[in-house]
């Protein structure tokens, strides 16, 4: 009788996860503008053009507005059922990993863990969602005020999927910080609704990514343009992307004989038996599809998270 | 005499009916104005309503009455620094498809009282031949959407994943 229940129990758990879509993460950053003008920007030489990224480690340990808006946003979104990933946690889990990992060997060769230059690059804090941050300090005479921006970006699609902004009330004499935290609390609401319908448009339309195809120069000859009965391999995924995308929506951005870019890419939340997708899955079969007869190509999938993977064609 | 009694009878119940009618009409008809009043403490708004009626005296659960039903199928907008707000519900046809759970929500001493308070004193204007009256009233948002999440009136920011 115990293993009926346990057997009942084990499917009900399982039915729920499979019914469950990827949850996107989501972090707040402050925006670029904020950090040029609060001085948190660093330059380096990128190939003789100097190149401006914002340091947001100095940012989040010398500025008190910032640590206060970023966990403003962040309760307010827990209180929503949509906890946020912390910046300044992701930095130092970041650092500490890296720190672990330099001096992880095995036991019986002392051998290093494998990391390729790729992996060291992409270690940085990432989300699915950007929630950029930006606000101003209006002085008149002794009335301030503030001027709030909150912008949610998808990572993958660099689309504005939700903002809410506006300048709050003056005030003779509240602090500045009390005024921020009312221009998050006061904005909020509107921000969460407009994420509350790209969500919606999410799960009616399919989640919308990006996929990327290269082909390794290998010398093997084979390329986009390669004919398999007439047809070109290009046009090959491209009925492949017209088969398997929702309601057969993408748009191909851009192509050569090396590279396809495909962007609105709308894919199902769900694989067919009901497990949730992700562009990394999605690229998998591709790869998969291509791999077959009469195509036999190998090829290499990149993950680069939710919303975007790149798959390469020629080798592993 | 009989015949009298009779008439007079009839006559103040259809006084009677004119009146609930009327209040019905002011209330059931959401005849009211919402704007925002300024920034509330965490988890409330804090909203202006001009409810409309006959009589400068109208009860307070009907001003609570609207200002809930505003924030929840309405919105507010806001000037001069004060923040306008979009309604918690989808659309409007969130009444129809939930109206059995609206219509004890919003009945006489219904449930959507306790979200609301009234801060202040009433302003009355009298427009022709009715009276306008506006009130402060804070409305507890953020427990109101909880409930309304419970009640699948309203969807869940995390609903889906």
């Amino acid at each position: 009788m115990k293993k009926y229940f346990l057997a009942i129990a084990l499917c009900v758990s399982a039915l729920a996860v499979f019914g469950q879509a990827k949850k996107p993460t989501l972090m707040v950053v402050p925006s670029d503008v904020w950090c040029t003008d609060n001085g948190y920007m660093e330059g380096y030489d990128n190939q003789g053009t100097l190149t401006l990224i914002p340091n947001y480690k100095i940012a989040l340990q010398t500025n008190a507005e910032l640590e206060l808006v970023i966990s403003k946003i962040g309760s307010l979104m827990q209180e929503r059922g949509f906890p946020l990933k912390d910046l300044s946690a992701s930095v130092k889990s970041i650092e500490r990993m890296s720190a672990e990992n330099s001096v992880i060997t095995s036991k019986t060769s002392g051998a290093e863990l494998a990391e390729s230059p790729l992996d060291q690059l992409r270690r940085t804090a990432k989300a699915d969602i950007i929630l950029e941050v930006n606000w101003t300090v209006n002085s008149t005479g002794p009335k301030k005020s503030i001027t709030y921006n909150l912008r949610g970006i998808d990572a993958y699609t660099s689309k504005q999927v939700a903002g809410a902004q506006g300048t709050g009330a003056p005030s003779f004499s509240a602090e500045t910080p009390v005024l921020l935290a009312e221009a998050v609390q006061d904005n909020m609401d509107n921000f969460t609704s407009q994420l509350q319908s790209h969500f919606d448009d999410l799960f009616e339309n399919g989640r919308e990514v990006t996929l990327d195809v290269q082909v390794f120069d290998n010398g093997s000859g084979v390329d986009l343009e390669t004919e398999y009965d007439g047809t070109e391999l290009t046009e090959i995924i491209d009925d492949w992307m017209a088969q398997n995308t929702v309601n057969h929506r993408f748009s191909k951005t851009d192509g050569t004989e090396n590279f396809i870019l495909f962007e609105q890419v709308r894919i199902p939340l769900y694989r067919p038996n009901g497990m949730a997708m992700d562009t990394d899955y999605f690229a998998r079969e591709l790869m998969r599809f291509l791999r077959k007869p009469p195509y036999n190509l190998t090829c290499k999938v990149v993950n680069r998270g939710l919303g975007r993977a790149l798959v390469i064609i020629g080798e592993k | 005499m009989k015949f009298v009694l009779c008439l007079l009878t009839l006559c103040l119940s259809y006084v009677y009916t004119q009146a609930s009618e009327l209040k019905k009409d002011n209330t059931e008809d959401w005849r009211y104005d919402i704007e925002c009043a300024g920034s509330g403490s965490q988890g409330s708004y804090l909203v202006r309503v001009w409810s409309y009626g006959k009589k400068p005296n109208i009860p307070s659960d009907d001003m609570k009455r609207n200002a809930v039903h505003g924030v929840i199928f309405k919105g507010f907008s806001g000037d001069r620094g004060c923040t306008s707000q979009k309604p918690m519900a989808a659309s409007p046809a969130v009444m129809e498809e939930k109206a059995d759970f609206f219509k004890a929500f919003f009945a006489d001493g219904g449930t959507c009282l306790k979200y609301a308070d009234i801060v202040g004193t009433p302003e009355i204007i009298k427009v022709g031949k009715e009276y306008k009256v506006g009130v402060i009233v804070s409305v507890s948002k953020d427990v109101l959407r909880k409930d309304l999440e419970g009640a699948g009136v309203v969807k869940s920011l995390s609903s889906g994943f």
